[in-house]
């Protein structure tokens, strides 16, 4: 490693041998960079039966980032909120489930969000009952997935 | 995007020019800067919840990730080992498992809930971290 670049140590802390731990920035290790915040949005329908789509976001970064992602949606009074993606969770509704599928693929230049959304009773689809919003975030950060540190 | 900052490329790399995968540091970027960790238990039993609040006064609501212990409906057992939160588990209309965050302007309010009918309890261990990053 270079030893050429800052580093700045807590307060009370040698900054010529300070641990990781005890340092506040050290520029030798990547720092997490958000380079990029996106909201997508989508819809599934009622009527549908298991409707699914994919939904693509171009980055353009050339490379493929490292993306933390979450997803909000509302059914009636209630709201889900942070859910982590990938996101694989039933609620129940009042006499039926709603399952809810949501994965990132990460690639070059494009963040692909894939859905799918079931109503559903044990073993039998039906069609969705309402409309269901989600809305997913994606925060992408310059690490580059794949890279090694140091 | 302002011209004044820190740009540190990776060694080998030309700053003015790398891209920001070969970038150590570039502070036209935000970092992720941590305001606060913690860690604390939630005790619950079924059909009993547990809540902890932890006051962080930034006036936005900030990004944190909360970590923790769960409780499994299959096989009625606390899962030891941590999980992103919010975890959610449904077995029925009635039956569930949910442990989840809530963050506001002024607070963080870390949650655990289940019901199953089994009348278990138990104490489910968790961590944090608040950033002064907006969510």
């Amino acid at each position: 490693m270079s030893d050429v670049g800052i580093k700045i140590s807590k307060d009370g802390e040698d900054v010529n041998t300070s641990a990781i731990g005890d340092t506040y920035l050290d520029s030798r290790y990547p720092s997490l960079m958000l380079v990029d915040k996106q909201t997508i949005t989508f819809t599934a329908s009622s009527g549908e039966t298991s409707p699914s789509d994919t939904e693509t976001y171009t980055h353009s970064l050339g490379f493929c980032p490292l993306v933390i992602a979450y997803v909000d949606y509302e059914f009636g009074a209630t709201n889900y909120t942070n859910g982590p993606i990938p996101y694989n969770y039933s609620i129940p509704l009042t006499s039926t489930y709603l399952f809810s599928y949501i994965s990132v693929s990460v690639k070059e230049n494009t963040i692909e969000t894939f859905w799918e959304v079931i109503e559903y009773l044990p073993g039998m689809p039906l069609p969705l009952g309402q409309d269901v919003d989600y809305t997913v975030t994606l925060y992408i950060y310059g690490y580059e997935l794949g890279s090694e540190v140091g | 995007m302002s011209d004044i900052g820190i740009k540190i490329s990776q060694e080998g790399q030309d700053a003015n020019t790398a891209g920001v995968n070969k970038l150590l540091l570039d502070t036209t970027y935000p970092l992720l800067k941590i305001k606060g960790s913690g860690s604390g238990t939630l005790s619950v039993s079924d059909g009993s919840s547990d809540s902890d609040t932890v006051t962080h006064s930034l006036g936005y609501i900030p990004r944190v990730f909360v970590y923790g212990q769960t409780y499994q409906l299959n096989g009625g057992t606390k899962d030891s080992r941590y999980a992103m939160y919010p975890y959610l588990e449904t077995l029925s209309q009635v039956y569930y498992s949910n442990f989840t965050f809530r963050a506001t302007t002024t607070q963080l309010i870390i949650e655990g809930d289940f019901v199953d009918g089994t009348s278990n309890s138990d104490t489910f261990s968790y961590f944090y971290y608040i950033f002064y990053d907006e969510a």
